[in-house]
């Protein structure tokens, strides 16, 4: 059973279940096919879970991104993590 | 004392008090004098010592930041972390900042007072080069003669009886970096262990956790930061060591839920997870989360093997559970 599935389109990515360790790096290669080519938006509304080694891929990207990356639909027991590193001021500007 | 404070370097002084008046005579004047030189200062203690500052600072204590020992303090090994975040907010070259904080008091359980020790110690490596100015009261009517003993032996300066002098019983710096490697109590042989070596079997680990979170009443909230908190133990464990596997080991213990994992790593750092990583940061959050989110955290390790101990606050397993239980209802 995976834990974890992504769907890419066009400037977004979803990302769905547990982006742990192991999610992690196939996140990373979604993002790195979109360099040069942002504004990126990550969608997290169907993401159960989010680790350092996740946010990690998403800090690479917004930098690689020139900061064209954005994390939109977190989860409550998401956002949480985001607010203590305060990576929630960098990566969950609202529009 | 005032080379010291003209010398820029990080001044971390005890100040032994004996009863209310005191703890006032010596905190006030230190506070008083930062307010004058318009230097930000922030004061962590207790609820009761805050109002009795509050009143005795009148207006003074305005200009002063109060934090709630209870919240950022609870957990000492985040206490590094929030003045880290202190010092770099307000402090400038020109303006150093100052700081109360009293993490030591005779509330404390032994494995607590433990692991403030060790806290105490890490301030000196972590500011080594910084300058700012912490007075740490202790209760010397209060806290035992072991507790004292420490607090002169990781502060460079004492204040007692109203006079500063350099502590003759402080450690080396080198001393200070490696506390002691203090033995903890065994797991229980009623707790759950889990081994685990990649992602799979990490996630079945951190079921076990937040099972055991919730049978031990765990507020959602928690149950999702054991979760967390599993996860980036073990991932550090799968990552950073050379067979890759560790162990799991959750137990209930009084109004605690406690995770521990076992490996055979070695965190040589002796700050790791004591310092924000910085928001861009591609490593080191795991180890810092752990500590920001939880009641305790206990460290040991060495070349060969590395144990994290963290204890989460419960209910404890005889009070009411917050999830509706199935027992005795209609079947």
């Amino acid at each position: 059973l995976e834990s974890f599935s992504l769907q890419r389109e066009p400037g977004r990515v979803a990302v769905a279940g547990e982006l742990d360790l192991a999610a992690a790096p196939q996140l990373a290669d979604a993002l790195a096919s979109f360099d040069g080519q942002g504004p990126v938006t990550v969608d997290l509304a169907e993401t159960t879970f989010v680790d350092s080694r996740g946010l990690a891929t998403l800090v690479a990207a917004h930098h690689r991104l020139g900061g064209q990356l954005r994390v939109v639909n977190v989860r409550p027991e998401v956002r949480r993590v985001f607010e203590i590193t305060k990576l929630d001021e960098v990566l969950l500007r609202d529009t | 004392m005032d080379r010291l404070a003209t010398d820029r370097v990080f001044r971390h002084e005890a100040l032994l008090y004996d009863g209310p008046d005191e703890f006032l005579a010596g905190v006030v004047p230190f506070v008083r004098a930062g307010v004058e030189h318009a230097e930000p200062v922030a004061i962590v203690v207790d609820r009761a010592k805050t109002r009795a500052l509050t009143e005795a600072l009148g207006d003074d204590a305005t200009h002063v930041r109060f934090a709630d020992l209870e919240t950022v303090g609870r957990n000492p090994g985040r206490l590094i972390s929030f003045w880290d975040d202190f010092v770099r907010e307000f402090g400038r070259a020109e303006r150093p900042v100052r700081g109360v904080g009293e993490p030591v008091s005779p509330a404390r359980g032994s494995d607590e007072l433990v692991e403030c020790y060790r806290h105490e110690a890490l301030l000196n490596v972590a500011f080594r080069d910084c300058p700012w100015a912490l007075l740490c009261p202790y209760d010397v009517d209060a806290l035992a003669a072991d507790v004292i003993a420490e607090a002169r032996a990781t502060h460079p300066l004492l204040l007692e009886r109203g006079a500063h002098r350099r502590s003759p019983e402080l450690r080396t710096l080198e001393e200070l970096a490696t506390p002691p490697d203090t033995p903890l109590d065994p797991p229980p042989v009623t707790a759950a262990i889990v081994a685990f070596h990649d992602p799979d079997s990490l996630r079945a680990a951190r079921q076990a956790a937040t099972r055991a979170a919730r049978a031990a009443g765990c507020t959602a909230t928690v149950t999702n930061d054991v979760d967390l908190i599993v996860g980036e133990l073990g991932a550090n464990t799968i990552r950073h060591t050379t067979s890759g596997r560790g162990h799991l080991c959750v137990w209930p213990d009084a109004a605690w839920l406690v995770c521990e994992v076992r490996d055979d790593g070695w965190i040589s750092e002796p700050l790791a997870g004591r310092v924000r990583p910085s928001v861009d940061a591609l490593q080191g959050r795991g180890l810092w989360l752990a500590h920001e989110l939880s009641d305790l955290v206990q460290l040991r390790t060495g070349p060969g093997r590395s144990v994290v101990r963290v204890r989460f606050s419960s209910t404890g397993p005889d009070a009411p559970s917050p999830r509706p239980r199935r027992r005795g209802g209609p079947s």
